[in-house]
């Protein structure tokens, strides 16, 4: 039962990741691709809060792997995309129409069925 | 060109360039397994030239693509674009099924889910590109 636990704590540490992630790229006032992108990221609490939560979900996946036979433990990791998809709708505030929530279950399925086989 | 267009273009580099990382470090690894085992002489194997070579270019691109990533995000909600990545595992699987030193075998159960994936990413972009606010210009759809 607590190997899903950490699945569950895994997935969650990687979303807040990516969701850190688009916050401290939005606070940055230089255009994407310019050389001061970089520069004034790396001043925002966001960026390292971000670096955190990914190096932190990294640790607790390889406690999972460690734990647990591969081919049980990774389709679980599909499900980051319907997280990641969840926190852009009610805490970034995206627009998420329809089609595009089907697109997402369709590349979870389909992930899902590649991991399983 | 619009920095939409420039934020699908840093899109594209961030999953072509994630895909050549995960493949140059499996090549690696392979090499690795090839040469010696996984025994005490694992060291000595990771410092032969070839095996070095493609090591440090899937770290290399692995962090390319990171950088690609966050420029990509910048532009793109979130939700458009991190389903999108997983356009990435489609490239490893069809180069991992195709290029010899791999040779992983095709599987009916596989491929239909990345079928299922192509699928799914088609149906995000498509959609994206039918709302009326994007800023892309294209040719008018004959079908509205």
């Amino acid at each position: 039962m607590h190997h899903y636990l950490l699945i569950a704590l895994a997935l969650v540490f990687t979303t807040s990741g990516q969701l850190l992630q688009k916050m401290a790229t939005t606070r940055v006032r230089v255009e994407a691709g310019k050389p001061g992108f970089i520069a004034q990221i790396l001043f925002f609490r966001e960026t390292y809060l971000a670096i955190a939560c990914l190096a932190t979900g990294m640790l607790i996946w390889l406690l999972v792997l460690y734990n647990m036979e591969v081919s049980k433990a990774t389709p679980f990791l599909s499900l980051g995309f319907i997280l990641v998809t969840l926190v852009s709708r009610y805490k970034l505030k995206e627009t998420v129409s329809a089609s595009r929530w089907l697109g997402v279950f369709l590349v979870t399925l389909g992930l899902w069925m590649v991991s399983l086989s | 060109m619009t920095s939409r267009r420039n934020a699908y273009l840093c899109m594209s580099a961030s999953i072509v360039l994630s895909t050549l990382a995960q493949l140059c470090m499996k090549a690696s690894m392979l090499l690795i397994a090839q040469r010696h085992g996984q025994g005490p002489e694992l060291l000595q194997s990771l410092l032969n030239p070839v095996v070095l070579l493609w090591l440090f270019v899937g770290l290399g691109s692995y962090a390319t693509s990171m950088l690609f990533w966050l420029f990509a995000i910048a532009r793109l909600d979130l939700s458009l674009a991190y389903p999108m990545l997983s356009l990435s595992y489609v490239l490893v699987y069809v180069v991992a099924v195709n290029w010899p030193l791999l040779h992983e075998t095709v599987s009916w159960t596989r491929s239909l889910g990345i079928l299922v994936v192509v699928a799914g990413i088609v149906l995000i972009v498509h959609s994206e590109h039918r709302r009326p606010n994007v800023e892309i210009k294209t040719t008018p759809d004959p079908v509205d």
